[in-house]
C-alpha cells in the first residue's frame, strides 16, 4: 500500500533526518511534488503539539482491558473445515448444512528446507522464476534468487540493483523506439515488475504481462494472460493505466487490483481505489491493438469483484484478501469449490490433475503457506474424504 | 497497568505473523490497536463507534487464527479492513444519516483523503511506538509524566527514585525525544530541489 510506504518514510524522517537512504528521500522528495496537500500533510504531522495530542489519543485507545476481552472471546477455531453439500438437502440447504467437523493445524513453512516424509513422490512448490522476451527476440532467463525487476527508460535491474545484460544497440542521447517486451512465468512460477511509470506487478505463475518499454501517449496500456495483482502508480498528467486481457479491459487510475484471467471467465477484483472493467466480444490485436466498441461496463468500489464470462459482467462483494492472498505467499481457499483449488495447485505445482470418479460438490475454507510442498496441501484432501495419489506429475483424485 | 509494546526493528518485518498465538496477537495488539482506532476515529468521528469496530476486528483475527506472512502483509490487511468497517458503520448506523449522506456524495474526494488519514495515522502510530523504544527507566519516567500525566512525586514514589533522579530521567528522555521529534529537519525546498536534480 503506497500509503503505507509513505508513512514509513515519514516517520524515518521525523526521528532522523539522516535515516533514509538516497532513493528513500527521492521516494519521499516525489510524493510531497505531487501535490499541495502533500505537503501541507507533512508540515501538519511535523507540529509537535498535534504529535503530542494524537499520541496522547493512541495511547488511551490501547487498553489493557480490550486486550483481555478480545483474547477471552469465545473459543479460537483453527480449522481448515470443508463444508460438503449433500445433494439430497440442496432444497433447504439454507437450513441444514452438515459440517465434517475434522480439525487440521495449518502449517508454518519449514524455513531449514528439510521437510521429513516417507513419501517418495512428492512435488516441491513453486518459485521465483520467469524469463523476460525483449523485441529484439531474446530471451532472458531471470535469477531465482531476486523477486523482482525493475524497467527504466534507459535500462533494467533486478530491485536490489543488480543490472541486467539487456545489450541495448541504441546510441545515448537519441530517444530509444518504444518496443513490447514480455515477461512470462513458467508453471511454477512467479516474478513482480516495477513498469516505467512505478506501477508495481505481482505476476501469478502460468501467466504473460506484455509492457511497452516506455508509456507515451494518453494511456499507459498492457497486455496480460493469466493473473497478476496491480498496484497502480499515480501519474501526473490524466494518464490512466489500462490492462487489456482476451475480451476485457481495466482502466484504473492510481489503485489497487487483481486480475484472474486463465480461461474464459475473467475475475478482477478492486481492492483500493476506483476501476472501470469493460468487456468485449473479440480479442484485441497485441497489446495496442483496437477493438470495437464494449458490450457491457462497470465500475468497481473496494471489496467488489467483477466476474465477466464472454461479455456479461456480474459484479459482486468479496472477501479481497482471499483473492489476493497468492501474492503474499498464501493459499486462501475461502470459498472455493474443489476445481478451483486444483487449478491453483495445478498452476503453482506444474501438476496435472485428473479426476477419476465424480467428486460430490464442497466448499473449502482456510490458508496454507505457498511454500509447502504439494503432499503438505493435500492434506486437507484426506480430512475431506478425498484421496489421491501422485505419479510423477500427475495428481489422481478418487472419492472413496 | 498496560503492557509494555514491542518497539518497531526493522529485523522483524519478514517473519510470518499468526494471530492466533496469544503472545504474537499481544504484540500486535500493543503495536497497532490504538493507531488504527485514531485512523477509524477520523472517519466514524465517535471514538468509542472506533474503538469497537477495530475491537471486532482484532477479535475475528484472533478467533480465526488469521496468518500473515510479515508486518507489511498485515498493516496492509488491518488499514484496508478498518477503512470498510467503519465505512459499514457509517452505513448502517441510524444515528449518522445525516454525516453519511454527506460522507458517500464526497466520496471521489475521500479517496484522496483516506490515503492522507492512513498516512497521518501511520505516521503518529510510528512515533508512539518510538517512545517504547526509550530505554528502560528513561522511558518509564516519560510515560508516567506525559501519558499518566503524574506529578515528578508521585513517579518517585512509584518508582522508588529520588525526586532529583526523576528529573534527570525526564531530562534525558527529552533530549532523546527531540532528537527525533522536532522540525529542525531537512528544509522542504531542499528536499524538492533534490528531486529536480535527481530527475534530470
Amino acid at each position: 500500500m503506497e500509503a503505507l510506504r509513505i508513512a514509513e518514510l515519514i516517520s524515518r524522517y521525523l526521528s532522523d533526518t539522516d535515516g533514509l537512504n538516497a532513493a528513500e528521500r527521492a521516494a519521499l522528495a516525489k510524493w510531497l511534488f505531487a501535490s499541495a496537500a502533500n505537503r501541507r500533510l507533512l508540515e501538519a504531522l511535523k507540529d509537535p503539539t498535534q504529535q503530542q495530542k494524537a499520541i496522547q489519543q493512541i495511547h488511551d485507545f490501547t487498553q489493557e482491558a480490550t486486550l483481555q476481552r478480545i483474547l477471552a472471546a469465545k473459543q479460537q477455531k483453527r480449522t481448515f473445515r470443508v463444508h460438503r453439500i449433500l445433494p439430497w438437502l440442496t432444497g433447504t440447504a439454507a437450513l441444514l448444512l452438515i459440517f465434517f467437523g475434522i480439525y487440521f493445524v495449518t502449517l508454518r513453512p519449514s524455513r531449514s528446507g528439510v521437510q521429513q516424509h516417507s513419501q517418495a513422490t512428492d512435488v516441491a512448490p513453486g518459485t521465483n522464476r520467469a524469463t523476460l522476451t525483449l523485441a529484439n527476440g531474446r530471451t532472458l532467463v531471470l535469477d531465482s534468487t531476486q523477486s523482482a525487476i525493475i524497467v527504466r527508460s534507459e535500462d533494467i535491474t533486478y530491485e536490489d540493483g543488480t543490472g541486467l545484460s539487456v545489450g541495448h544497440e541504441h546510441k545515448k542521447g537519441t530517444p530509444s523506439p518504444v518496443v513490447d517486451c514480455q515477461l512470462t512465468t513458467p508453471k511454477g512460477g512467479q516474478y513482480q515488475i516495477v513498469l516505467p511509470d512505478g506501477t508495481r506487478v505481482w505476476l501469478n505463475a502460468a501467466s504473460t504481462l506484455t509492457y511497452p518499454s516506455r508509456f507515451t501517449g494518453s494511456t499507459r496500456a498492457v497486455y496480460l494472460e493469466g493473473e497478476a495483482y496491480f498496484s497502480v502508480s499515480k501519474s501526473k498528467k490524466e494518464q490512466p493505466f489500462i490492462v487489456k486481457s482476451s475480451h476485457q479491459e481495466v482502466t484504473a487510475l492510481g489503485t489497487e487490483f487483481n486480475i484472474h484471467s486463465y480461461d474464459e471467465e475473467i475475475k478482477t477484483t478492486l481492492t483500493e481505489g476506483k476501476i472501470k472493467v469493460a468487456s468485449y466480444a473479440s480479442r484485441p490485436v497485441g497489446a495496442s491493438g483496437k477493438r470495437q466498441p464494449p458490450v457491457s461496463l462497470q465500475i468497481l468500489s473496494p471489496g467488489q469483484q467483477a466476474v465477466n464470462n464472454h461479455g456479461h459482467i456480474k459484479v459482486q462483494h468479496v472477501d479481497t484478501e482471499s483473492q489476493v492472498a497468492w501474492k503474499y505467499g498464501l493459499f486462501d481457499f475461502t470459498g472455493s469449490s474443489l476445481a478451483e483449488v486444483m487449478k491453483q495447485l495445478e498452476h503453482w505445482y506444474d501438476i496435472e490433475v485428473v479426476y477419476e470418479n465424480e467428486i460430490p460438490p464442497m466448499k473449502f475454507m482456510g490458508q496454507i503457506y505457498r511454500n509447502n510442498n504439494l503432499s503438505q496441501v493435500l492434506k486437507i484432501l484426506e480430512n475431506a474424504q478425498v484421496h489421491f495419489r501422485i505419479d510423477n506429475r500427475t495428481l489422481i483424485i478418487t472419492n472413496k | 497497568m498496560k503492557a509494555e509494546p514491542m518497539p518497531d526493528k526493522p529485523t522483524h518485518t519478514q517473519s510470518p505473523i499468526d494471530m492466533g498465538n496469544r503472545e504474537v496477537f499481544g504484540q500486535m495488539y500493543q503495536r497497532y490497536f490504538g493507531t488504527l482506532c485514531y485512523f477509524a476515529s477520523r472517519i466514524i468521528g465517535v471514538r468509542e463507534d472506533a474503538s469497537d469496530v477495530v475491537e471486532e476486528l482484532f477479535t475475528g483475527l484472533w478467533q480465526q487464527c488469521r496468518q500473515f506472512n510479515n508486518q507489511e502483509h498485515l498493516k496492509a490487511y488491518l488499514y484496508r479492513s478498518v477503512h470498510h468497517a467503519s465505512l459499514k458503520f457509517i452505513r448502517n448506523s441510524t444515528h449518522a444519516k445525516e454525516r453519511q449522506w454527506v460522507f458517500l456524495e464526497r466520496i471521489d474526494e475521500n479517496e484522496e483523503n483516506i490515503q492522507q488519514q492512513i498516512i497521518t495515522a501511520e505516521a503518529y502510530g510510528a512515533l508512539y511506538r518510538a517512545i517504547y523504544d526509550l530505554p528502560a527507566q528513561c522511558g518509564k519516567v516519560i510515560r508516567l509524566a506525559y501519558m499518566d500525566g503524574l506529578k515528578n512525586e508521585e513517579i518517585a514514589g512509584q518508582l522508588r527514585l529520588t525526586v532529583q533522579t526523576v528529573k534527570n530521567h525526564k531530562q534525558r528522555g527529552l533530549q532523546l525525544l527531540r532528537k527525533r521529534f522536532t522540525n529542525h529537519v531537512f528544509p522542504l525546498t531542499l528536499l524538492l530541489s533534490y528531486f529536480f536534480f535527481v530527475n534530470r
